[in-house]
């Protein structure tokens, strides 16, 4: 079972960095290239989120992300540090209505769910904890 | 990203490469604003050729959603082409997909007259 | 593992430490040819060095008072040169600095005859770096002779003592140095199979809280093994009695090794044992077992899980499968199939999940086999995994006879092929055979 974790500054330039972690840790598993942008997108929408609603006044809070690989899902788990707040609580977009208005991060999380198989937002202590998880096909093509 | 410009017969395409992330949008939008400013030159319109578009985010999505709204307040014809599957599978689940006008590839998208957006 | 600051000086202390050992071995024993007197020469001059060694050995109060006598002598010594060239210095003073001169020389003369003694090859001390800086430190004195200016050129050669300096201050660190380490690495070592100790007991409490028997149900031979990894794993299976005469069965795996993960398996193995009873449907009990997990998982582990209901007298079984590599059902015609139904996420992951139910039907003759990765991917020394292809084909080929009879095989098989390539995993299998034949 594959894990890995890395640690980050919640600010957007840090976006790229996580992507290649990202994109390390899909190679290291051996996973299917075509599972790749769900979580991509998942990690970019979450984190930037985290980013944009970050502690006005202050340091900036770090962000930790971990990927796992179990049961023949991936696992991908953001948690901040900042202020408490539930990106799972902002309002979905009406996908049938005009959406220049509505706010960035509705679209974001709503992307999320509907690329993932389950999300759920946790507080543990001081810290905003944000999971999702997706089947992928990976263990099936390395056994045996 | 790259972005490079083409003309043709009255048409100007916008061929972004690479990926529409949150970093990218700012840029994107700026190129894509510019395009519509200019268009007396081109008059049959905007079409966006996503064949070498490998990946986009919801910052991505909002700058083209902003721009189909303010080609159609300008009355300038607006399209996309060519999506890769996995960034069209992000379109349909917004239902961006739905609100702006999508051609299979590019050269559909150059035959089409430029259309009224409803 | 050592603090940087030990290793620094364990390299200085080896240093020492492999200087002192050779001027304490003793020379080999001379061969039975030479005539005794030589032998008799041989081991006198053995005492001598032997004697003389002990004298100088620095972790000794003599050897240390001897090493601080040299060291002011030397202070002395150097001072005095130094104070000798101002010009106009009454007599007093200079016969002072003479017979202070010869004390320093006495000194330092018998501690080069001890260190002759001491030497394991006589040779080696002359030539060596301390051997001639403690001659150049005394031969002045008897070089000195009649000729009143080679005395006194020679003397500044005395300045040169301050390099015997060197050789003490090293020798004591490294004596002390040696002695810190010795000490520490007792205490470490002490600490260590203490701890490995408690691991032990640990693990054995793991593997002894699983079932050794299947519960006696009319039809079933149940059979079952855990072999664990190195490191502690947390593989576990489990046979739960369901108050309405069915019988649970579990086959789980948590992700990760080591303690917390022993411990994971032991607070999840509680938790569905105490939830089955409630729980009939076995969707549900994982859905349970899940929201348990969840609310206390401070260090975000997770459990593949497979549990199944078996009702002994249908053969019908009830499934759910969180995140676990499916069980395989061997028909009496020999044919190997998966039980469908995988892909449910693993517990402790997040709340509010929920597990699908699956049936199928067990004839009699049938084998339910039960299984962790610890088998499919056990990995041999040329890197290939034993795979699912091979589990298949020892079912297919032993799954005819006794429970127990396919548990042995399977395991003798795994470990055949991974041969001398360590154990990664925990080897979890267990096998339940319903009806005759």
């Amino acid at each position: 079972m594959n894990e890995m974790r890395t640690s980050v500054p919640s600010e957007a330039a840090q976006l790229p960095v996580l992507t290649h972690f990202l994109q390390e840790f899909w190679s290291a598993a051996s996973l299917p290239p075509a599972q790749l942008m769900s979580f991509e997108l998942a990690l970019e929408e979450i984190f930037m989120n985290v980013v944009m609603h970050g502690s006005p006044s202050g340091a900036l809070p770090r962000v930790e992300i971990s990927l796992v690989l179990a049961g023949g899902a991936v696992i991908l788990t953001v948690e901040d540090n900042g202020p408490e707040f539930d990106p799972l609580t902002l309002p979905p977009p009406d996908v049938n209505a005009n959406l220049v208005d509505r706010p960035i991060g509705g679209l974001g999380v709503f992307l999320v769910r509907e690329m993932m198989d389950a999300v759920s937002y946790h507080r543990v202590g001081s810290c905003n904890q944000l999971r999702m998880s997706k089947h992928v096909e990976g263990p099936e093509a390395r056994a045996g | 990203m790259k972005i490079t410009f083409e003309t043709h017969a009255g048409t100007t395409l916008m061929i972004p490469e690479g990926r529409l992330d949150f970093g990218a949008a700012p840029e994107f939008q700026r190129q894509i604003g510019k395009a519509l400013a200019g268009v007396q030159a081109a008059p049959a319109g905007l079409v966006v050729d996503c064949t070498a578009l490998d990946y986009v985010s919801s910052a991505g999505l909002r700058v083209f959603l902003l721009a189909a709204q303010s080609a159609r307040r300008a009355g300038v014809a607006f399209a996309l082409c060519a999506l890769q599957p996995r960034v069209r599978e992000v379109f349909d689940l917004s239902g961006f997909g739905r609100m702006m006008t999508v051609h299979a590839d590019r050269a559909t998208a150059l035959a089409q007259a430029p259309e009224p957006l409803p | 593992m050592l603090p940087p600051e030990t290793a620094a000086t364990a390299s200085e202390a080896n240093m020492g430490a492999r200087e002192i050992r050779a001027q304490r071995v003793p020379e080999a024993h001379p061969p039975m040819n030479l005539a005794p007197a030589l032998r008799s020469a041989h081991s006198v001059r053995a005492a001598v060095r032997a004697r003389a060694q002990l004298i100088l050995r620095p972790d000794r109060w003599i050897g240390r008072a001897i090493d601080n006598l040299i060291l002011a002598l030397i202070v002395l010594s150097v001072g005095s040169v130094i104070l000798e060239a101002i010009p106009g210095l009454p007599a007093w003073v200079r016969r002072t600095f003479r017979v202070e001169e010869i004390i320093v020389v006495a000194v330092f003369s018998l501690e080069y005859l001890l260190r002759l003694a001491a030497a394991t090859k006589i040779r080696n001390f002359v030539f060596s770096f301390e051997g001639v800086v403690d001659l150049i430190s005394i031969a002045p004195f008897y070089l000195a002779g009649v000729d009143t200016r080679a005395v006194r050129a020679l003397r500044l050669l005395r300045l040169l003592r301050l390099l015997k300096l060197q050789r003490r201050v090293l020798e004591s660190t490294v004596a002390e140095r040696t002695r810190e380490l010795a000490d520490k690495n007792a205490s470490l070592e002490e600490a260590q199979a203490q701890l490995k100790a408690e691991l032990e007991v640990a693990r054995a409490l793991q593997i002894a809280i699983l079932p050794e028997t299947f519960p006696m149900k009319p039809g079933c031979d149940g059979a079952a093994r855990m072999i664990p990894a190195t490191t502690m794993g947390g593989d576990f299976y489990d046979f739960i009695e369901l108050p309405d005469g069915r019988v649970g069965l579990v086959m789980a795996d948590v992700c990760g090794k080591g303690v917390p993960a022993a411990f994971f398996m032991a607070v999840a193995r509680t938790n569905l044992r105490d939830i089955a009873p409630q729980y009939p449907e076995p969707g549900a009990c994982l859905a349970q077992a899940n929201e348990r997990l969840c609310a206390h998982n401070p260090m975000d582990l997770f459990v593949s899980v497979f549990y199944c209901v078996f009702d002994p007298t249908t053969g019908k079984l009830k499934y759910a499968n969180a995140g676990h590599n499916p069980p395989y059902v061997r028909r009496t015609d020999g044919s190997v199939e998966a039980l469908s139904g995988a892909g449910g996420l693993v517990l402790g992951a997040m709340p509010g999940v929920q597990f699908p139910d699956h049936v199928a039907q067990l004839r009699p003759g049938d084998r339910l086999v039960l299984y962790t990765d610890g088998i499919t991917e056990a990995f041999n020394s040329a890197d290939e995994a034993y795979g699912e292809a091979r589990l298949i084909a020892q079912i297919k080929a032993y799954g005819d006879g006794a429970a127990v009879g396919l548990v042995e095989n399977i395991c003798r098989s795994v470990a055949v092929f991974a041969g001398a390539a360590p154990q990664s995993d925990d080897i979890t299998l267990t096998v339940l055979k319903w009806g005759a034949p």
